[in-house]
């Protein structure tokens, strides 16, 4: 077997395409006109898909508002001037926000372990670099750690963080581990991608003088990209944060708890306490990690793969001013690391009842009494089911995008626009920022004052949140895009409607697909959080399930779930190649 | 360059004659910071083929970017077709933009689009708004683009994705877009720089066929001494932002090549 044949094969949808130039094989593609057909075939579909999901989560089938929440909306938007500021409740507010912290951080350091460890085993570069004897372990050995890691990036940290509340109950391991597993699964694979995107010279180099597998990692090809990865910790802390908010609503502890409670009693003045810290926390942590990160990577890594077809973007390299960069790294790996230890103190963690006989037996107890899968209620349920879930994730893509796209435009004025507009893009962003700083369940409790219960309330919450997201991906497709074209239609005499229609639609409308339906296949996922809270789909039968303790059919649920990612998964990849 | 039997008023147009310039920079000077990037006059007579010869920094682009009015200007006037660019309304300034037309190294197509709709998109500027919404949907009146597609070869590909090209196709697309413009004025800022001398020849042969016709005028940035000399009625040495020569192409010497490219003076 010669040497290129050793390494597993090379996933083609992940390589970047070159983003303009010259393409000598261009005779040898497939015709246009089967491509065009394709593309118009994957349009139809999109349309008749999107046309279902509106009438399936209600839309223009009767009433959607419910005229009696409004004096509750005023209410709650009165309070907005008077929030719960008594000592005695920015006390606890503040325990619940460090406990909020406190998980994140030590969910994103178990996660970046688990990245680190995965993401080098995932890696083509390390199993490539085995002696030629061990060729065919190799081989099985990254495909085990491709496996072992896909299926629990897969499962929302929504579902973890109930499994693990039934197995270890009202402990604060739950949050970190809730947060450390699926997170680390993620991290594993854009780690391997950094890997695998670093020049191996060096490492190979090393091997050719006899160091061993570890060494030749740890000297040659680590100090290179430690960055990278530390830039991509922080992001996903950021992420964290408003994962363990959502945690803190299914009965975890922190902010979403105390959020949750203040829902359910209707105690206006203190959400908006709540809300306000939750945004101002979001608000740092935002900057934060965005500090750390070269300019433009913000959507690659925003963008990234809980995909399970493993073709997430990778994460850029960072470049511009590095000495800075990493003096700023160097701080902020200061500052995580004390943190750290004061979380693992403020939390009291017991890492002993991990493994201790009680906890592994009630574990083992909820896995056979899982076993095997049973339907929650009938067959037609469970489709139904499976149905809202896939409407509520269209239909807040279809929300999320059109939002997303008018707050891009107003929030990327172009390079010579005037102070006013200026303004307004600042305002835009500031927004778009809060937008995402409350997360989708809080959206979806504040959205159940006016609309009624069932799907559209959650799909709609699941909309805003990802307006906030894909607003801000397009805001960056914007500012980055290549400027040149426009400007030369602007030579030859094009108006602005013209260089807009002809130069700017045109270059990012791709971009602006992409991304749609790489949220898309993390809305579908995220469908389980704002079913928890009552809005229908999956999530919903997830939470009677664990209401009444039918772990089978919390499983079949989970299956159902995992199946549809996978199917959303494999659609938004084939039509992303279609369209592209 | 007369082998086609077309008139080359240019230089044999008299002085005193009514031909109002092409274009003409009237003691312009253009500054960044403190040094001084141009300080040039000139004058181009319709249908003239110029070349602007010298080293890199010497001034080439900064005074095509003024001539499309894209780089602003310290001190003095530029008129290009008869209007004073930087007086210009905006509207005026759309108006003499769609009737200079700019081939650029970078091409600066835009790549999602089909070859036809760039190509057609030579025409923005004389047409409304809604006729150019209308084409991006199907093409309105794709004659004249096709019929430039044709002329350069590349009819085949009129219904391809620009970015899916190849670079020479690309380039063909590029001037067929300034050919349906059928501009009075070409601007080319260094269009063969980086080509290898094959394909650099191909390109100017294009070039000069776009602005065949006429009274159309030429204004090209060149490295090459030689394709200058060839292609060009009149060749304008610029060093350190001032013109050193302006001569007929017939009469630059090989000591003022020399001169203009030699370092460190």
């Amino acid at each position: 077997m010669s040497e290129d044949a050793v390494g597993p094969p090379v996933p083609a949808a992940g390589t970047p395409r070159p983003a303009r130039g010259v393409r000598p094989d261009a005779r040898a593609r497939p015709r246009r006109s089967d491509r065009s057909r394709a593309a118009r075939w994957w349009t139809l579909a999109a349309a008749v898909l999107v046309l279902w999901s509106l009438w399936g989560t209600g839309i223009g089938r009767g009433p959607v508002l419910n005229p009696a929440g409004w004096p509750s909306l005023r209410a709650f938007a009165g309070a907005a001037l008077h929030p719960d500021l008594s000592p005695a409740f920015l006390l606890r507010t503040l325990d619940a926000a460090a406990v909020t912290v406190a998980f994140s951080l030590l969910g994103t350091v178990l996660a970046t372990a688990i990245g680190l460890i995965g993401g080098v085993l995932m890696s083509e570069a390390w199993w490539r670099s085995a002696p030629v004897a061990r060729v065919r372990r190799g081989r099985t050995g990254w495909l085990l750690a491709r496996i072992g890691l896909g299926l629990p990036r897969g499962i929302h940290e929504a579902v973890w963080g109930i499994a693990l509340l039934l197995v270890l109950g009202r402990d604060p391991l739950v949050g970190v581990l809730a947060l450390g597993i699926p997170f680390g699964a993620i991290t594993a694979k854009v780690f391997a991608e950094i890997i695998d995107e670093t020049d191996p010279g060096p490492h190979e180099a090393l091997i050719a003088v006899g160091a061993s597998r570890l060494q030749a990692f740890c000297h040659g090809t680590l100090p290179r990209i430690w960055g990278d990865l530390l830039a991509y910790s922080f992001y996903r802390f950021d992420c964290a944060l408003r994962s363990a908010v959502i945690l803190g609503m299914i009965g975890v502890g922190g902010l979403g708890f105390e959020l949750g409670t203040a829902f359910a009693g209707l105690d206006y003045e203190r959400m908006w306490t709540l809300i306000l810290v939750l945004i101002v926390l979001g608000l740092v942590c935002d900057r934060w990690s965005a500090s750390l990160r070269r300019p433009g990577a913000a959507h690659e890594a925003e963008a990234d793969g809980t995909s399970l077809c493993g073709d997430g973007t990778p994460v850029g390299r960072r470049t511009g001013s590095r000495v800075a960069l990493g003096r700023r790294l160097r701080v902020s790996l200061a500052i995580a690391l004390l943190l750290t230890l004061a979380s693992i103190l403020h939390l009291r963690l017991d890492l002993v009842r991990l493994f201790s006989p009680d906890t592994w037996r009630r574990a083992g107890g909820m896995i056979a009494d899982a076993l095997p899968p049973t339907l929650p209620s009938t067959w037609a349920d469970l489709l139904g089911a499976s149905a809202a879930t896939l409407q509520m994730s269209v239909v807040a893509i279809l929300v999320g995008g059109v939002i997303g796209v008018i707050a891009a435009f107003l929030g990327a004025p172009g390079p010579s626009a005037g102070p006013l507009r200026g303004a307004v893009a600042a305002l835009c962003r500031i927004v778009l920022l809060a937008i995402r700083a409350v997360s989708p369940p809080v959206w979806a409790l504040l959205l159940l004052f006016v609309v009624l219960p069932g799907p559209l309330p959650g799909a709609l919450a699941l909309g805003l949140y990802n307006a906030g997201v894909l607003g801000r991906l397009f805001t960056e497709t914007l500012e980055t895009m290549d400027r040149r074209p426009v400007r030369a239609l602007q030579l030859l005499g094009a108006g602005p409607v013209q260089t807009f229609t002809y130069g700017v639609l045109p270059t990012v409308t791709g971009r602006f697909t992409a991304y749609g339906l790489y949220r898309w296949e993390v809305a579908i996922r995220e469908t389980v959080v704002v079913g928890v809270v009552g809005a229908g789909g999956l999530g919903r039968v997830l939470e009677s399930e664990r209401a009444t303790f039918d772990h089978a059919g919390m499983l079949t649920a989970v299956i159902a779930l995992l199946l549809l990612s996978l199917l959303v998964d494999l659609v938004s990849a084939s039509a992303r190649r279609a369209w592209r | 360059m007369s082998a086609d039997g077309r008139p080359r008023p240019g230089r044999d147009v008299a002085p005193g004659t009514t031909a109002q310039p092409a274009v003409a920079l009237r003691g312009v000077e253009v500054r960044y910071g403190a040094d001084p990037a141009l300080s040039a006059a000139l004058e181009v007579a319709p249908g003239e083929r110029v070349a602007l010869v010298g080293p890199s920094g010497a001034g080439k682009s900064t005074l095509l970017g003024l001539c499309s009015g894209t780089r602003p200007l310290s001190v003095g006037t530029v008129e290009v077709l008869g209007t004073d660019l930087a007086a210009a309304s905006r509207r005026r300034l759309r108006a003499v933009r769609s009737r200079i037309g700019s081939v650029h190294q970078g091409l600066d197509l835009v790549g999602p689009l089909t070859a036809l709709q760039n190509v057609s998109a030579g025409r923005l500027g004389r047409w409304g708004t809604a006729r150019s919404l209308a084409s991006l949907v199907r093409p309105v009146d794709p004659g004249p683009a096709l019929e430039a597609m044709r002329r350069l070869g590349i009819e085949d590909l009129a219904g391809a994705r620009t970015d899916r090209l190849s670079g020479g196709e690309q380039q063909r697309v590029a001037l067929a877009r300034v050919l349906v413009q059928d501009p009075e004025l070409v601007l080319a800022d260094e269009p063969i720089a980086s080509l290898d001398p094959g394909r650099a020849r191909v390109v100017m042969g294009l070039l000069t066929e776009v602005v065949a016709g006429d009274a159309r005028t030429l204004l090209v940035s060149l490295h090459d001494f030689e394709t200058a000399r060839k292609t060009c009625d009149r060749v304008v040495g610029l060093r350190r932002g001032e013109i050193v020569f302006d001569l007929p192409a017939g009469e630059v010497t090989v000591a003022q090549r020399d001169e203009l490219y030699r370092l460190g003076a």
